[in-house]
């Protein structure tokens, strides 16, 4: 290499270098924020699956609770057949039936609801007799632990 | 204008009435419903009382009775327009669980049956699921066999 062709590499080079020099500055700085960026996301995402986790549970621990009460209105309603107090527990069941219920059951839960409800008035008007009372009742039941138990709550969040 | 109440339920149907409230007070099945339905042969609820304006022929002011024969055919007479009309069914009943029989008229609808205490009022009830659909009863009484 003669002279002449060593001074113009070194020109080159004296060109090249700060540009590569920037570039790569550049590039890191790109490279930086856009992690950031994505542990941002990464954060919300989590956040937010926490969240509907959270409420998940939540609704799932009412659910537990209304179902529970319904089968303590049901077995005291079943229990007060041909007594006086039959209508009081009616109308404490139509309040859950309307109620509470409507937020947290789902759709077998709903339809068996319907029924035992039908099967009490029926009762009431002669339709129906206490066997079909009790047996209805046990549906009720049945469908609601089913559903506690083919949807079970969500893992705790914290635990995640 | 007379009128002329076709409603002679509970004629002399006395012994009938004790059988078909023993059968009642046991949960129902397709043969107890089938039954109370036809009675030894054939068994006319009304749905309507039919009301007949006087004279010959057909014309009526209101009405509707189901006529249950034992062979499976069901004759529905209706007052429509004036005038009576009678159609030609055929009707079974299915088991679909302990405790609810289902009448199926002509192989598509569907109605649970019941029975009230003393088997002399049928209901049959065209059930909806959803909380928000009220199921549709129809509501007959025991004219006669």
């Amino acid at each position: 290499m003669n002279e002449s062709t060593k001074r113009r590499w070194d020109v080159r080079l004296g060109i090249a270098t700060p540009i590569i020099t920037v570039l790569g500055i550049i590039v890191g700085v790109w490279q930086f924020n856009s992690g950031e960026r994505n542990k941002v996301e990464v954060e919300n995402s989590l956040v937010e699956r926490r969240a509907t986790m959270e409420f998940e549970r939540k609704l799932w621990l009412e659910r537990l609770e209304a179902y529970r009460n319904v089968a303590k209105t049901t077995g005291r309603l079943v229990a007060s057949a041909g007594r006086p107090e039959f209508d009081e527990n009616l109308q404490t069941f139509l309040s859950a039936y309307w109620g509470t219920m409507i937020f947290v059951e789902d759709p077998e839960v709903a339809a068996a609801m319907k029924a035992f409800y039908e099967e009490a008035l029926d009762y009431r008007t002669g339709f129906g007799g206490e066997q079909y009372l009790k047996i209805r009742a046990a549906k009720l039941l049945e469908t609601c632990r089913s559903s506690i138990e083919h949807r079970p709550p969500p893992s705790n969040p914290a635990t995640d | 204008m007379r009128t002329r109440f076709r409603h002679a339920w509970l004629g002399a149907a006395g012994p009938l009435l004790l059988i078909a409230s023993s059968a009642v007070a046991e949960l129902l099945t397709t043969e107890s419903a089938a039954r109370l339905l036809t009675g030894d042969a054939s068994r006319i609820w009304v749905h309507e009382k039919t009301v007949q304006t006087m004279g010959a022929g057909n014309s009526c002011v209101s009405g509707r009775q189901y006529e249950f024969r034992q062979n499976r055919l069901l004759d529905i007479t209706e007052c429509i327009g004036g005038e009576l009309r009678r159609s030609q069914h055929q009707w079974s009943l299915e088991q679909e669980s302990e405790i609810d029989t289902a009448l199926v008229v002509d192989g598509a609808k569907r109605y649970l049956i019941r029975f009230k205490d003393d088997g002399t009022e049928l209901r049959l009830r065209s059930v909806q699921n959803a909380k928000t659909s009220p199921d549709i009863d129809m509501l007959f009484i025991l004219g006669g066999d």
